[in-house]
């Protein structure tokens, strides 16, 4: 074997680490270990200066193993990785020694602190003789997308992909894209009717070749890894050839089933062969298999023989190098909170609910009248099933204080002489516009009083809302003839299913969980595997856009490299050690590991191995060993740690 | 007297008062409210600011520990322990039975007094005399 | 079935008569309750803060005297329920307060005790009910829980349900019409009846208020689960008659 020559380089970086730790000391004490040819110190070793020092001797003195005592190496390990590689030194040929978070930082004793630093040193060194060349693989990225939600979010990041020159499946389960927004009225601040800013998008999306839409569908299985992702997609059965049917209606006119449009939160009924809203895209009916009696009205009525009652689920596989997960939020249900009498009175409606109300293509044609009469006073309450332990959601909706807002502000506008009241305990009018648009609703003399309500009761034929206003000091009681409640945004129920089927983690509000809550807002914890839109958390349109576009940037770039390098530290198998016991197979949290049945022995699979450690460990007879941090590795290092030369 | 009601108070009771958002939820479903001096969410803001009136007005000895605002209350925060904490301060610090004794027994209507529960009582003396 | 029995203060004084129709139900039902040989008041209302251990060792007594025979203990009372259900609780989740119980008590409580409000064994004997009432008025009943039952969360009896429904199920599985109005769960005012008799008028007029509005035509009739609760309903409205829920089974059986 070749001569191990190892240069150790101690940083001060700056006061500190040289502040506690006296490095000079540190360097005269390694200098004297076995096969350490040249020991430095400097100011900032990750600057230019201080790598090129390294550089320098590499060449000068046939350096082939380097050791860096500086910061923690999640901080410049890929740094000094790429110094010595520019040196022509195999980048794994580095080893790092924390003297800063495990040394400086956490003591003002000068003298442990040097004591401890030589230690960390003595055993950097010590591993560093033991290391091996390792090389990255490269895996090919397959050039096309999944996007599962077709709502505002996902309809954005498709669209962006899709311009970018890239296939993207768009895979919706309702029978139409749009979500949400398209149940919407108006938008706040700048009051745009929701659904003349989305329809245009969703057209985009009939239009755009590059997007394959796949309504009524929904994901069943998912496998593989980043660049490689194998996705079994289950088509529901629609009862309606989509390429056939022209949306004529004609079907529906002669259904004999009524049940409660999901569209219009139940206001409003629709029949069993339907189509959601008249916008829908792709325009053409379903029918809702639960509901449907068979009756064959429909099929018979149709002209273009569009109707199948004997449709079937198909499944549907497709391969994808990226995946992106925009499912949306659901509303919280009120009925978690009794008090307000949600469900016991018809005249408490949750904010979707009056948002269909509102709308000129709702239950009410946007005529606002409950139980048939025009009310004369209207009660909004904020934060219903947010910020409230009681129900589990400690955290706050975000888009509640200014859709109430907005909710308030189109009353004012078709009922002048309606009194509104909206009961808040903050309101948060953060965006752009925001603070403006609430002063406006303000002034148009929507009184605001601060008070949580806590209970809804009826007085005669008017429903009474108790509350404390917190200003005044006094306990009021309220007379309405509608009370909205300012419902909150949850995380769905099918979102915590799909989370489980892709290893996605959840924060603890089981949201979807971002990598790093500041830096990585799109990044999920699966490699090629991106969030955007309410399912990581609550926000409004302009958010749940920018995130699209983010997460869409993202996959872009996955896509434009072509390949993605694999780390190598990674598990493998001595095959001649493995008794096929199966052991380490369940172990592991990336199912990474497969049992080889001709040879009966396991393999990893070095496309999913993340090198966590926990099958080498497992292992009974010391078959599988960890690149780059073997036994021998660690041994010697507890070892130079417990004996002192 | 000099009472630093704050310390006093958290010496005997961990009640997480601080997370109080003053929403007013307690003060809205207590069912007694409308009687008492301080509301019990202006009850929490006084205390917070360590205002020592907070043991002369009625508040604490109108309490009936029906738990409705712990029930309701979006921070989790229990105000008839906060109320029997103050009850137990002033019972121990200024006077041993002061409401029992201005307890106009003779006012009450003679069928109240012969048929009420007997929980009543014992109720009343638990809460208004120290022991 | 042999349970032991704890009547508390209420049902053996002015409540007696209330003690007496749970007895007489019980032998109906061929529950036997064997009265608790030492029993002190539960204290009737639980305030204890963490310096104060002396306040539960009237309801900490009662619970050692029953382990001495037997690991369930049946109560009637709402308050003594709360009570004896809250003290364990505590006893057991914190350390600090046990250790300075157990300095006051002759023994200290090894196990958890079971404590059963009567209402559970009734729910148990559906069938039996059924067979043995003789007649049924045409009265709805609005079964008004109080906040005794129903709080605090998560270790009352009834606490687990956003809606508690138990009452009304065990009565309309009886064959009664139901009135759910909203303020079941809403104090009566409590012992305030002597310190605020207006503020206990103002609880009674609310309830009655939500039941009016639940019950629209429909004659009712109120049922409590707490002594308390029946007192200050019955002397603070006269609007709907108000029964312990016991007295009411009883007249029913007996057919009254």
């Amino acid at each position: 074997m070749a001569e191990i020559r190892i240069g150790v380089y101690v940083c001060h970086c700056g006061m500190n680490i040289a502040g506690v730790v006296d490095v000079k000391r540190v360097v005269d004490e390694i200098k004297k270990m076995k096969n350490v040819v040249v020991a430095r110190d400097y100011v900032y070793m990750c600057s230019d200066p201080g790598q090129d020092l390294i550089k320098k001797d590499i060449k000068e003195y046939n350096l082939n193993r380097v050791v860096v005592a500086s910061c923690s190496p999640r901080m410049h390990e890929p740094t000094f990785r790429n110094t010595i590689k520019e040196a022509g030194l195999n980048p794994y040929l580095l080893e790092m020694a924390n003297i800063r978070e495990q040394d400086s930082w956490v003591t003002e004793d000068k003298e442990e602190a040097t004591k401890k630093a030589i230690s960390l040193v003595r055993i950097a060194v010590l591993r560093a003789s033991l290391l091996e060349e390792l090389y990255e693989k490269e895996v090919t990225v397959i050039p096309r997308a999944l996007v599962i939600g077709g709502g505002i979010a996902g309809i954005q990041a498709a669209l962006d992909i899709a311009n970018a020159g890239y296939e993207v499946y768009l895979v919706e389960k309702e029978p139409s894209i749009g979500g949400h927004m398209a149940q919407l009225e108006k938008t706040f601040p700048t009051l745009d009717c929701s659904a003349c800013i989305l329809t245009p998008k969703m057209v985009e999306v009939t239009q755009n070749k590059n997007i394959k839409l796949m309504t009524y569908c929904e994901v069943e299985e998912v496998s593989g890894f980043v660049g490689n992702f194998k996705v079994k997609i289950r088509q529901k059965a629609r009862g309606v050839n989509p390429d056939l049917c022209t949306a004529c209606g004609s079907c529906s006119i002669i259904c004999p089933v009524y049940v409660p449009n999901e569209f219009d939160c139940g206001l409003a009924p629709r029949k069993a062969i339907y189509r959601p809203f008249p916008q829908a895209v792709p325009n053409v009916f379903t029918i809702s298999f639960k509901d449907c009696v068979q009756c064959g009205l429909c099929e018979w009525n149709c002209e273009n023989f569009a109707i199948n009652l004997n449709d079937k689920d198909k499944i549907i596989e497709i391969d994808v190098g990226a995946i992106v997960v925009a499912t949306g939020y659901e509303e919280f249900d009120p009925r978690l909170k009794p008090e307000f009498g949600y469900g016991r009175y018809k005249e408490v409606l949750t904010g979707l609910e009056f948002e269909r109300i509102l709308n000129a293509s709702g239950p009410t044609f946007g005529e606002i009248k409950i139980n048939g009469k025009v009310p004369k006073s209207i009660v909004f309450i904020h934060c219903v099933g947010s910020r409230d332990e009681q129900v589990g959601n400690p955290y706050c909706s975000r888009v509640c204080c200014m859709y109430i807002a907005k909710q308030a502000h189109l009353v004012k506008e078709r009922l002048p002489d309606c009194k509104v009241t909206v009961f808040y305990i903050d309101v948060r009018a953060f965006g752009k516009g925001f603070e403006e648009f609430y002063t406006r609703v303000k002034d148009e003399g929507v009184i605001y009083r601060r008070g949580s309500p806590s209970e809804i009761y009826k007085r005669g034929d008017k429903l009474v809302v108790r509350s404390e206003d917190t200003i005044l000091g006094e306990i009021i009681e309220e007379e309405a003839d509608l009370v909205v409640l300012g419902t909150g945004l949850v995380p769905r129920k099918e979102t915590l299913e799909l989370a489980k089927k892709l290893k996605l983690s959840l924060s603890a509000d089981n949201f979807l969980l971002e990598a790093h809550p500041k830096l990585r807002p799109v990044d999920s914890n699966i490699d090629g595997v991106y969030l955007c839109g309410c399912c990581q958390g609550p926000k409004d349109i302009p958010d749940s856009v920018a995130q699209a576009k983010g997460a869409a940037s993202s996959v872009i770039a996955l896509f434009n490299k072509r390949v993605v390098t694999v780390e190598p530290i990674q598990a493998y198998v001595r095959e001649d050690y493995c008794s096929g016991c199966h052991i380490c197979e369940g172990l592991c949290p990336y199912s990474a590991l497969e049992f080889d049945s001709e040879k009966r022995v396991m393999r990893v699979n070095e496309a999913l191995c993340r090198g966590c450690g926990v099958c080498p460990s497992a292992c009974p007879s010391g078959a599988i060993v960890m690149r780059h941090y073997t036994d021998e590795q660690i041994e010697i290092q507890v070892g130079g740690l417990l004996w002192e030369e | 007297m000099e009472i630093n009601i704050l310390e006093e108070f958290f010496n005997i009771c961990d009640e997480p008062i601080f997370k109080c958002i003053n929403c007013g939820v307690c003060s809205a479903s207590c069912p007694i409210s409308k009687f008492m001096e301080l509301s019990p969410q202006k009850l929490i803001f006084y205390l917070v600011n360590n205002k020592k009136e907070v043991l002369e007005k009625n508040t604490i000895w109108l309490c009936a520990s029906c738990l409705n605002c712990q029930a309701r209350c979006r921070k989790d925060i229990d105000f008839s322990r906060v109320a029997d904490a103050l009850r137990h301060i002033y019972l121990r610090e200024i006077a041993r039975k002061k409401w029992l004794l201005e307890l106009e027994i003779d006012k009450i209507k003679r069928e109240i007094l012969t048929k009420s529960p007997q929980q009543l009582f014992i109720a009343l003396q638990r809460k208004f005399a120290y022991y | 079935m042999r349970y032991l029995y704890y009547p508390g203060c209420t049902l053996k004084t002015t409540g007696k008569v209330f003690d007496d129709s749970i007895k007489e139900v019980a032998k109906v039902l061929d529950i036997e309750l064997k009265e608790l040989t030492n029993w002190y008041c539960c204290q009737a209302i639980y305030t204890p803060l963490n310096d104060a251990p002396s306040l539960i060792l009237g309801a900490m007594r009662n619970l050692i005297e029953t382990q001495r025979e037997d690991d369930k203990l049946v109560t009637a009372c709402a308050a003594c329920y709360n009570v004896l259900l809250r003290a364990q609780n505590s006893y057991f989740q914190d350390q600090l307060l046990k250790e300075r119980v157990d300095a006051y008590l002759e023994e200290e409580l090894r196990e958890r005790i079971k404590i059963i409000h009567f209402f559970e064994l009734l729910e148990e004997k559906v069938e039996l009910l059924n067979s043995l009432i003789k007649k049924r008025n045409s009265f709805s009943l609005a079964c008004y829980y109080g906040c005794l039952l129903t709080r605090p969360k998560g270790i009352a009896l009834f606490s687990n349900d956003i809606n508690p429904q138990r009452l009304e199920n065990l009565f309309s599985k009886l064959g009664f019409n139901i009135i759910d109005f909203g303020f079941k769960t809403r104090c009566c005012g409590s012992y305030l009846t002597y310190t605020k008799e207006e503020a206990v008028k103002d609880c009674v007029e609310k309830i009655v208020l939500s039941i009016e509005e639940a019950a629209g035509n429909n004659n009712c009739q109120i049922l409590t689960t707490c002594p308390l609760c029946q007192f200050n309903l019955e002397n603070y409205q006269n609007k709907y008659q108000v029964f312990y829920f016991t007295q009411f089974l009883l007249s029913l059986i007996k057919g009254d």
